[in-house]
């Protein structure tokens, strides 16, 4: 795979960024990214992913589109209430970046189909809504060893982190148990925040430049604009990334 | 004595504001928690689960977690601030 005249003129401007180069730009056309959730945070991940020049994304959610869904889901428009999320996302970003390969994937994320469905990724985003399928995805980007960026959203705040199996904590050392399940109040602008910086950690990871978000997370509070970081580390009795749970 | 306590997420809904200002003599993390939650009984269901802290609360004193310095009974002293934090669901 090489990079062609169309490549070099679309992708310019971030091509020149510091250590990025035309080969970080081949390795983002390279790239194989698994999105999980097509919602508040799915939805501007995606964005960004497809105008970088991802060469492949694939999306997977279950769900159609609500018309409570379009203060935040900026891929989703009125005219897409009912429709399939995954069915009106392909469609804007294909608009977006004709030049990439999307895979929108009408499913339940579940125990099963989670280790087939994230197999051959780069990269797996978590733009769930819910903890159960995050530890799903959790426990597959550790079986395949893949970068798996963290994050989740509470009204003007936000969490992210990126997990690199054997090198950080993982998601269960972290939360080890699930807050309970709410219909959560949360301004379209925060998930705004907190998936661009996913994605600025995903092009990271892929390109390798910069440091990223690694045993710390960052915490941002929209309501006082202010960002806060915690200190993460490994569980040693973690059920799912200790070394005793993965012998 | 003085301790800042800083709220985030469904915490700061329960309390109403983003900060707590403790005033009493108080010498561990679990004493400044039971001020709180004398003051706001609501905070309870959501930082307890039968008796013990939920696993998933982060506390921080002066930015370091208590997970580090012995839990609850971390001690604490005039200035500290402490920050509560839940883990937040939504994507
Ligand atoms: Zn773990």
């Amino acid at each position: 795979m090489t990079l062609t005249d169309y490549d070099l003129k679309r992708y310019h401007r971030q091509i020149l960024i510091r250590g990025f180069d035309e080969t970080g730009q081949l390795r983002l056309k390279q790239a194989t990214v698994f999105i999980a959730g097509a919602g508040g945070l799915g939805t501007p991940v995606a964005t960004y992913l497809a105008v970088a020049g991802i060469g492949h994304l694939v999306i997977a959610d279950m769900d159609v589109v609500d018309l409570s869904n379009l203060n935040r889901q900026i891929l989703h428009w009125d005219e897409n209430v009912d429709q399939y999320k995954v069915k009106s996302a392909e469609c804007k970003l294909s608009a977006m970046n004709p030049s990439i390969r999307i895979t929108p994937l009408q499913v339940k994320i579940d125990e099963h189909n989670v280790y087939a469905l994230t197999k051959g990724a780069d990269l797996i985003i978590d733009a769930m809504d819910n903890y159960p399928t995050r530890y799903l995805l959790n426990k597959a980007a550790i079986a395949h060893n893949i970068p798996f960026i963290h994050a989740s959203v509470w009204g003007l705040e936000g969490r992210i982190t990126t997990i690199i199996p054997g090198k950080t904590p993982c998601l269960e050392c972290i939360v080890p148990e699930a807050p309970p399940r709410e219909v959560f109040p949360v301004l379209g602008a925060t998930p705004g925040v907190i998936g661009t910086l996913q994605v600025t950690e995903a092009i990271k990871i892929l390109t390798g430049i910069g440091r990223p978000l690694i045993n710390r997370m960052l915490i941002y509070d929209g309501e006082y604009m202010e960002f806060h970081e915690i200190a993460i580390e490994p569980d040693p009795k973690c059920p799912t990334c200790s070394q005793k749970a993965l012998n | 004595m003085s301790i800042k306590v800083i709220l985030f997420a469904n915490y700061r809904e329960i309390v109403g504001s983003k900060e707590v200002e403790i005033n009493s003599p108080l010498s561990t993390v679990q004493e400044v928690v039971n001020e709180l939650t004398g003051k706001f009984p609501a905070l309870i269901p959501f930082l307890y689960h039968e008796g013990e802290l939920k696993r998933y609360v982060n506390i921080l004193v002066n930015g370091v977690t208590i997970k580090d310095t012995g839990g609850l009974i971390t001690p604490v002293s005039d200035g500290n601030e402490i920050k509560v934090f839940p883990p937040v669901s939504g994507g």
